[in-house]
C-alpha cells in the first residue's frame, strides 16, 4: 500500500490474491435453516428487540424480581436503620446492577469491550459488594446513643444465620442470571457479566431484607455471592471445555 | 385441418427465484427492506457480502468448514440484530464489526485450546488449486507471520490492508480512536517485516 515496504506488500498481496474455495449454494440454505431454528427458539423475539428496549425490559424484569422480594420480605429494623444509609447502599448496588446488565446485553454490532474493561467492571462490582459488607452495621455503632434497648449489640456471625441469607441471595441471583442470558445475543463476555449481575442482585435483595450489621456475616453471606456465581460459571466452563482435552494438546 | 402440437416435458429445475429489483438497491436499503420483512433482500446481502467475509475469515482460520461456520454465524447475528440497524447507518462497518467480533472470539478460543500449531497454518488455496508448492509455502509463511501478531494488530492489518478500509472506519470497527489504530498498523507492519525477515534468513 505504500512504497516503504514493497516486499511486505508483495507478500500480503500474494495472500490476498490466493484463490479460495467459494461459498457453495448450500451455504445460504444452511443459513436459512439456522435462522428458522433461531426464530423457533424460546424468547427469540425478546432477543431480537432493539438493544435499548432489550436492556430496558431485562432491567425492569430484574428490578421487579429483586425489589418485589425486598418489599415482600423487608428488613424488620427499618424504623431504626438510617434511611440515608439504606438509600445509599441500594442506590449504588442498583446503579452497578443496571450498568452490568447494559454491558451484558451489549450487541455484537458494536466493537467488543476489551477484556481489561470487562474484568475491571466485574472487579468493581465485587469491590462494591465488599465495601457495603465491610462497613459495620449502624446497630453496633449507633446503639449506645440511639436506641440501645431496641438495637442491642451485634450478635456474632453464626452459620445458622449465614446459610439462609446465602440461599436467599442465590435464589434471587439465579433468575437474574437467566434473564440476562435469555436477552443476550451471544457476546463473549455476557455470561461473566450476567454472573456478576446475579451477585449484585443477591446483594441488593439482602440489603433490603437482612438486618444483620455483623461484618463477618455480611462478608460470608452477602459479599461472597458474586464470587460464588463467577466460580460456578468458571467451573461450568471448565467442564464444557473438557479437562481431559489437556492431554491431547500438542507441546 | 388441425394442428398437431406437442408439449415437450421440460425438466423441473429447483432454482430459488431471483429477487427482482433488488440489485439496484444499496446495502442499507436492502437491510432496511429485510428489517421490514423482505427476506429476498437478505439473500442479496448474503450474495454481496458472504464471499468477502468468507475470504476474510478464511485467512485466519484453519479450515474451510471453520470459515463457512463463521460466515454463517455472522449472518445469523445480522439477522438477530436486524432491529438494531438504523437506516442512516452504513451497513459495511456494522457487518464487519460482527465478523471481527466473532473472529476475535475464535482466536481467543484457539489460544485457550491450541489444537493446531501456528506452523500448521493452512492456506485457503491448499486444496483449491494446483499452484506451485513454493508459492504456497511463501503464502503460508506470510499467513503464519500475520498469525503471530498480537490480536489488536492482526485485526488492523486485516481491515486496513486486506479489506482496504480507511483508518477512520477501521477505528470504528475495532472500537479505538484513529490515532491508536494508525500506531497499531505501523507496529504491525514493522513486526511483519521482522518476522518475514527472520524466516527468510537461514
Amino acid at each position: 500500500m505504500t512504497d516503504e515496504r514493497p516486499e511486505l506488500d508483495r507478500a500480503l498481496a500474494d495472500v490476498a490474491d490466493a484463490p479460495t474455495r467459494e461459498l457453495d449454494a448450500s451455504s445460504f440454505t444452511d443459513l436459512e435453516a439456522a435462522i428458522a431454528k433461531e426464530n423457533a427458539a424460546p424468547l427469540a423475539s425478546a432477543r431480537a428487540m432493539p438493544t435499548p428496549t432489550r436492556v430496558l425490559v431485562a432491567t425492569v424484569l430484574v428490578g421487579l424480581g429483586v425489589f418485589g422480594f425486598g418489599v415482600s420480605a423487608c428488613r424488620h429494623d427499618l424504623d431504626v436503620y438510617p434511611a440515608s444509609r439504606l438509600v445509599t447502599e441500594v442506590l449504588f448496588l442498583t446503579l452497578a446492577l443496571c450498568g452490568t446488565l447494559t454491558l451484558a446485553l451489549r450487541p455484537l454490532t458494536r466493537p467488543a469491550l476489551r477484556s481489561v474493561a470487562v474484568w475491571g467492571w466485574i472487579l468493581l462490582t465485587l469491590a462494591l459488594a465488599l465495601l457495603v459488607a465491610l462497613i459495620p452495621g449502624p446497630h453496633a455503632a449507633m446503639a449506645p446513643s440511639a436506641a440501645p434497648e431496641v438495637l442491642g449489640p451485634v450478635p456474632p456471625a453464626r452459620w445458622t444465620e449465614t446459610l439462609p441469607c446465602m440461599w436467599i441471595g442465590l435464589l434471587v441471583g439465579v433468575p437474574v442470571y437467566l434473564v440476562a442470558r435469555f436477552f443476550d445475543r451471544g457476546h463473549r463476555a455476557s455470561p461473566w457479566l450476567a454472573a456478576a449481575g446475579a451477585g449484585l442482585a443477591g446483594n441488593l435483595a439482602l440489603a433490603l431484607h437482612c438486618p444483620s450489621g455483623d461484618v463477618a456475616h455480611k462478608l460470608t453471606a452477602h459479599a461472597s455471592l458474586g464470587i460464588i456465581f463467577l466460580l460456578c460459571l468458571a467451573l461450568a466452563r471448565a467442564i464444557e471445555i473438557g479437562l481431559p482435552s489437556k492431554s491431547t494438546r500438542r507441546p | 385441418m388441425f394442428a398437431l402440437s406437442f408439449t415437450l416435458p421440460l425438466p423441473v429445475v429447483q432454482v430459488p427465484p431471483l429477487p427482482v429489483g433488488h440489485a439496484d438497491l444499496s446495502d442499507e436499503e436492502l437491510m432496511s427492506a429485510y428489517v421490514m420483512g423482505d427476506s429476498a433482500a437478505f439473500r442479496v446481502l448474503f450474495e454481496r457480502f458472504g464471499p468477502r467475509i468468507h475470504r476474510m475469515v478464511r485467512r485466519h482460520v484453519h479450515s474451510d468448514d471453520d470459515a463457512r461456520d463463521l460466515v454463517q454465524q455472522t449472518f445469523l447475528q445480522v439477522h438477530g440484530a436486524r432491529n438494531d440497524f438504523r437506516p442512516d447507518a452504513m451497513l459495511r462497518p456494522w457487518l464487519l464489526t460482527i465478523a471481527m467480533n466473532l473472529l476475535r472470539e475464535r482466536w481467543r478460543r484457539a489460544k485457550r485450546r491450541p489444537t493446531v500449531s501456528i506452523d500448521e497454518v493452512t492456506l485457503p488455496s491448499d486444496d483449491a488449486t494446483n499452484e506451485p508448492l513454493e508459492r504456497r509455502r511463501e503464502r503460508a509463511r506470510t499467513l503464519a507471520a500475520v498469525a503471530r501478531l498480537p490480536e489488536g494488530q492482526r485485526e488492523v492489518i486485516e481491515l486496513h490492508w486486506f479489506q482496504e478500509l480507511p483508518f477512520a472506519e477501521v477505528a470504528a470497527i475495532v472500537g479505538a480512536n484513529e490515532g491508536a489504530v494508525r500506531v497499531r498498523a505501523h507496529r504491525a507492519y514493522e513486526r511483519l517485516k521482522t518476522y518475514l525477515g527472520e524466516e527468510a534468513s537461514p
